[in-house]
């Protein structure tokens, strides 16, 4: 079923028109009707007006004044129409005649009522005719003494009904002409207001991704249409918000990238600019992949990250976990530079710890955590692993600081941020390694915070919900901290 | 030439360092802004490459209390952020290059070079002494017409007493200039670099360019 295409302003002009047109249809028909009936009665109160008047004029005894034609002349009216009448002695024999409408033959009244009739007249058109028998003589005098008179009235109604049909013509152009002129309002009203929505979808039409911070002009709209406007304006700024963060997103990675790249390619370039003894190559070639490995780690939480934000249903295999030889694992390729470094680093995981959880994303929140705490702790520091499932507890490394920042605790898990440099040991700031670490955490339902505790110390700790009736007891008590962290 | 390089990035810093030593600089790295400081406060580099982004006082503030103590070193900025805003504040506060990541060594070394020259007033690359043209771009001496083979440290010297000519360098100011910390060199190495250089430029039946400047230091031109 397709739905045909409706034109708002089409389909708005032909409903005023018609609301209008059926509007004062009714009103005109009811204007005439009144106008013409009431006309009509004037029309037939003249006819018996003259009768009662011609009646009146002729004397008691039935004796016709010398110029009834002249007495009448008043009441006759003829601008009215042209009018005859005719009188009739009781016996029916004529008294007198008027003539106009002669070739009309007039008969007396039949019956003593007075009747009204509409007549063809001969010349064409029509005429109204008035018959009744009446009393002769003045008003006021006794019935019983007057003589019966039998009087015809007949006036011609054409310009009754030419005024009427005038009148008609008045109306029916007053109504068509306001309906033509409403329309055309209603037309315009809304030819203004669509031309206005065409104008703004076309500057919609021309917005593109560098033109994102213009806004609708939705000022000379019309309420009604002002929202679905100003809806647009403002998804154009989250849609600029969130161009602008990816933006800066592709901007930090590829900062993010420049460093070791830099790195790389000076090593390379610098090894390769003279004769050198092997050795001296075997040991640029070391440095170059150390580089290597620290841009392949930069990639796959780049992938890992872009995965999560795109909300992909990255696959999951949940799986009983060892946490402690898992973080066993995640530190082997970091050893190297914790020793470097001078970092002392204690597993305190009990073999007994273990959770069902997706062992990938596990490994990858482990190593980033690990990393960052090799990465960020003042040199000569500890970093120690603690797990407690039953407790809630995941996983929480801590560190020997320095702290981070109490304005920054909130935010350090955001792509890229840059926290007071003083926490920033190998990198210049903590890259996405904790981005991560909280997208993977939210997707396994775990929650993930950091803390600054006394002493200078710092803890991440990933929390998932307590298991509900885990025995507590068998689980070791935490061994005592260690006391040696930097103050 | 002395230079401070001051980048934490650790890879990259060890392989500029061996590059830029290769290339005839003294180098000393520092791996954070304070040690940074710390060290261009104790000598007078010619050259200073920074890193903006530094653990314990960031590049900019590096080269706000340089400039602020007068440290006539140049500095060249040598960064990931490549923003023009980044550029604009590090030139505006004082750095006389800047140099983005990832960048070609050779390039860093031309830029060092260029910095070295506008601070010492050079027009360009070849410093003429009489007959004596030091090439600071090719690393090439001549003397009337021929080529002049030196050794690395020799020609640091030969270069640093050239870009000089004409003035009196103590033997504290080359020990300072030309070589690195590292070499730590005994109390007589100049005396026996400038021998060597004698032997190799001022032949016999040459004039001699090379001055000794007794109880004070060396001097190298024409003038005698």
């Amino acid at each position: 079923m397709s739905r045909r295409a409706v034109s708002l302003q089409r389909t708005l002009t032909v409903t005023v028109i018609a609301i209008v047109g059926v509007a004062l249809a009714g009103l005109s028909a009811t204007v005439y009707e009144l106008y013409g009936r009431g006309s009509r009665e004037r029309f037939d109160e003249r006819l018996a007006e003259v009768a009662r008047d011609a009646a009146m004029r002729v004397g008691r005894d039935g004796i016709l004044p010398s110029d009834l034609e002249a007495d009448l002349l008043p009441t006759l009216d003829q601008s009215r129409g042209a009018t005859s009448f005719q009188l009739w002695n009781d016996d029916g024999s004529v008294l007198a005649r008027y003539p106009p409408l002669a070739s009309v033959a007039l008969s007396p009244p039949e019956g003593a009522l007075p009747r009204f009739d509409t007549v063809p007249l001969p010349e064409g058109g029509a005429g109204r005719l008035y018959r009744a028998w009446l009393g002769s003589g003045p008003k006021g005098s006794a019935p019983s003494a007057a003589k019966r008179i039998g009087i015809a009235v007949l006036r011609d109604t054409g310009k009754l009904e030419h005024r009427l049909a005038r009148l008609r013509r008045l109306l029916g152009a007053t109504t068509i002409g306001t309906m033509f002129l409403s329309g055309l309002v209603a037309w315009l009203v809304i030819h203004r207001s669509v031309r206005s929505v065409a104008r703004l979808s076309t500057r919609i039409g021309s917005i593109d991704a560098f033109s994102l911070g213009e806004r609708l002009d939705v000022e000379d709209l019309p309420d009604e249409l002002r929202p679905p406007f100003a809806k647009v304006n403002e998804l154009l700024s989250r849609i600029e918000q969130v161009l602008s963060r990816e933006r800066q997103f592709s901007a930090d990675v590829s900062h993010e990238l420049r460093t070791p790249l830099a790195g790389l390619r000076a090593i390379l370039e610098v090894s390769g600019s003279r004769e050198r003894a092997p050795s001296e190559h075997r040991a640029a070639l070391g440095d170059a992949l150390e580089v290597v490995r620290q841009l392949e780690a930069i990639v796959e939480n780049l992938l890992a990250l872009a995965r999560l934000g795109v909300g992909q249903p990255t696959e999951e295999h949940r799986e009983q976990i060892e946490i402690g030889g898992l973080v066993e694992s995640c530190f082997a390729p970091l050893g190297d530079i914790a020793q470097r470094r001078g970092l002392r680093f204690d597993n305190w995981v009990a073999p007994t710890a273990g959770v069902v959880a997706d062992k990938v994303k596990l490994r990858l929140i482990t190593s980033n955590l690990l990393s960052n705490a090799v990465q960020y702790t003042a040199e000569g520091g500890w970093i120690t692993v603690e797990s407690e499932p039953a407790l809630g507890v995941v996983l929480r490394v801590r560190d020997s600081g320095p702290a981070i920042p109490e304005s920054a605790l909130a935010r350090i898990f955001d792509p890229f941020f840059r926290v007071d440099h003083s926490r920033s040991g190998g990198g210049d700031h903590y890259g996405i390694g904790l981005t991560l670490v909280r997208g993977l955490c939210e997707t396994c339902g775990y929650r993930v915070k950091a803390e600054n505790e006394p002493g200078g110390a710092v803890a991440f700790t990933v929390t998932r919900q307590p298991t509900p009736g885990a025995e507590l007891d068998g689980s070791a008590p935490l061994q005592p901290r260690i006391g040696t962290g930097t103050d | 030439m002395r230079l401070l390089l001051i980048e934490d990035y650790l890879p990259l810093a060890r392989s500029l360092t061996q590059g830029l030593k290769e290339a005839g600089y003294g180098v000393d790295a520092a791996a954070d802004g304070e040690t940074g400081l710390a060290l261009a406060e104790e000598t007078a580099y010619d050259v200073i490459v920074l890193d903006l982004m530094l653990p314990r006082a960031d590049g900019y503030v590096v080269l706000e209390r340089l400039r602020a103590a007068k440290s006539t070193a140049g500095v060249i900025i040598l960064t990931a952020r490549h923003e023009l805003p980044d550029r604009i504040r590090g030139l505006d506060l004082g750095a006389d290059d800047y140099v983005t990541k990832p960048f070609a060594f050779d390039e860093l070394v031309a830029r060092i070079r260029s910095v070295v020259r506008r601070r010492q007033g050079l027009p360009h690359n070849v410093i003429e002494i009489a007959d004596l043209k030091v090439d600071t771009t090719a690393r090439r001496v001549e003397r009337g017409g021929h080529v002049i083979a030196l050794s690395a440290r020799e020609y640091a010297l030969i270069e640093y007493l050239a870009s000089r000519h004409g003035e009196t360098i103590t033997r504290a100011e080359i020990v300072e200039h030309v070589y690195d910390f590292a070499s730590a060199p005994s109390s007589n190495v100049v005396d026996v670099y400038i021998g060597y250089l004698r032997r190799k430029i001022d032949r016999e039946g040459q004039v001699k360019l090379i001055h000794t400047r007794r109880g004070i230091g060396y001097c190298i031109g024409a003038l005698e």
